[in-house]
């Protein structure tokens, strides 16, 4: 059986983004020193703000392929937003639970009502539903505008989460990687294992999603043949 | 087209009006949600509420907050429990249909259906939450924020759950997916329905915004699937 160059570039991609974020997390647990407020429970920064910025922009591209289908109704389209989804509800997991652990020590507790993290848990809420839909609608191109008309519904949810420490008073903290003024509140030493990690999980979600995305269209084609 | 829309009103008005018995189910299904919760809560919470001060102390702001969340929990549950069937009758008859062969749009069909079975499903125990909120001792001077709030909130969940109805009118377990596509959708307008409904104006004013953006978008979007799924 002859394998495909798009298959070796995925194998490729998967192993460079795993060494990375192998890198990144090494340096970020081990080597990078403790902050002088936070001890160590900053570390889980190194994971956190890479999932969170990932659980944003994936559905952020979502939106805007969902919205690009609804003009067009080219099926890629769906296809591309129907292999980011779990990708991008894992990627929200994951930003709550490592949000929740640094909550604890930080804020003394595991969860609060705050703006930032309920808008968070909604766009949770907003991915499930999505795959709850996908499930089990049977009929593909009513299954596909319904799905883009809910993904682009549920985008309002992004510029509330982005701005939602600024919009009101949140017991998150802004933005430290780029300060109003310019610049990073982030000391150098922090600031290399967290860029390393960020370019990481770019890898690792860039990736997964290609072999999602190769893997809808393999169907789509199987379900054709 | 006026008279298309005047016959759709008079037609869904008759509709419901016969089917007035679930609209009474629902009432009772609020009333029992209500005695229940009142008695799951405990005496502690009223003995909070009942004592005779001229300022309200922080047990009893919390204990008012704890029973105003009571309301609209119950709320919610009621306007999911007559949504389900919102329009799937008018698609399985071939209703929808007719009305896209008549030229009538359907944006105005769900304002109409939506706004009718707010009317007949929500409206009775709007108009009867002083009753509730005496059950619940919320004090008087907290019952024209309660029921103001109610009828801006309710409206803006209504429209917010034709839409979500839309989306899974086939669909095989409609019963938890509209739960799932509601969640995410009420919650922003939920916050500020409870806070309003705590003698807040700022929420209110937030409020009627949510409700007038669901009363003007949802339509035109619920509108679009339903088209959708009659061309299938």
């Amino acid at each position: 059986m002859k394998i495909k160059k798009i298959e070796i570039l995925l194998v490729f991609l998967l192993i460079v983004s795993l060494a990375t974020t192998f890198v990144g997390s090494y340096i970020g647990l081990i080597s990078s020193p403790p902050d002088s407020k936070q001890g160590d429970a900053v570390r889980i920064m190194y994971i956190h703000v890479p999932t969170a910025m990932w659980s944003l922009m994936a559905y952020t591209i979502m939106a805007l392929v969902s919205f690009i289908y609804l003009w067009t109704h080219k099926k890629i389209f769906h296809l591309i937003a129907n292999a980011i989804a779990p990708i991008g509800m894992i990627f929200t997991i994951l930003c709550l639970i490592t949000g929740s652990i640094w909550g604890k020590p930080m804020w003394g507790t595991y969860w609060t009502w705050d703006p930032r993290l309920t808008s968070e848990l909604i766009l949770l809420f907003i991915y499930i539903a999505y795959l709850a839909i996908n499930i089990g609608l049977e009929t593909l191109r009513r299954k596909a505008t319904i799905l883009a008309v809910w993904t682009v519904i549920g985008a309002v949810n992004i510029p509330i989460i982005k701005f939602s420490v600024t919009w009101w008073h949140s017991i998150h903290q802004g933005s430290s990687m780029i300060k109003k003024g310019g610049g990073s509140a982030i000391d150098p030493s922090m600031q290399t294992p967290l860029y390393i990690m960020i370019i990481g999980i770019t890898l690792l979600f860039i990736t997964l999603s290609l072999i999602n995305i190769l893997r809808l269209i393999n169907e789509e084609k199987n379900l054709k043949a | 087209m006026l008279e298309n829309i005047y016959n759709l009103s008079l037609f869904e008005f008759k509709n419901h009006r016969s089917n007035i018995t679930s609209s009474i189910f629902i009432l009772i299904f609020y009333a029992l949600g209500i005695i229940i919760f009142s008695f799951a809560m405990g005496g502690n919470v009223y003995e909070s509420i009942n004592k005779k001060n001229d300022i309200l102390n922080m047990a009893q702001m919390n204990a008012i907050n704890i029973n105003i969340g009571i309301i609209w929990g119950i709320t919610i549950f009621a306007l999911l429990f007559y949504s389900l069937s919102l329009f799937k009758e008018d698609i399985s008859d071939g209703t929808l249909e007719q009305l896209i062969i008549n030229d009538m749009g359907l944006t105005s069909y769900v304002v109409i259906k939506t706004l009718i079975s707010w009317a007949f499903n929500c409206l009775p125990f709007i108009i009867l939450q002083p009753l509730f909120t005496t059950i619940l001792n919320i004090p008087p001077s907290y019952w024209l924020n309660i029921m103001l709030s109610l009828v801006i909130g309710s409206l803006a969940l209504s429209f917010t759950l034709s839409l979500c109805v839309s989306f899974i009118v086939n669909h095989s377990k409609n019963n938890f997916i509209l739960s799932i596509l509601f969640i995410p959708l009420s919650i922003p307008i939920l916050i500020f329905a409870i806070s309003s409904s705590e003698n807040n104006s700022y929420s209110l004013l937030i409020l009627l915004a949510f409700s007038i953006i669901s009363i003007f978008i949802y339509p035109i979007i619920t509108g679009y699937i339903l088209k959708q799924l009659t061309n299938q």
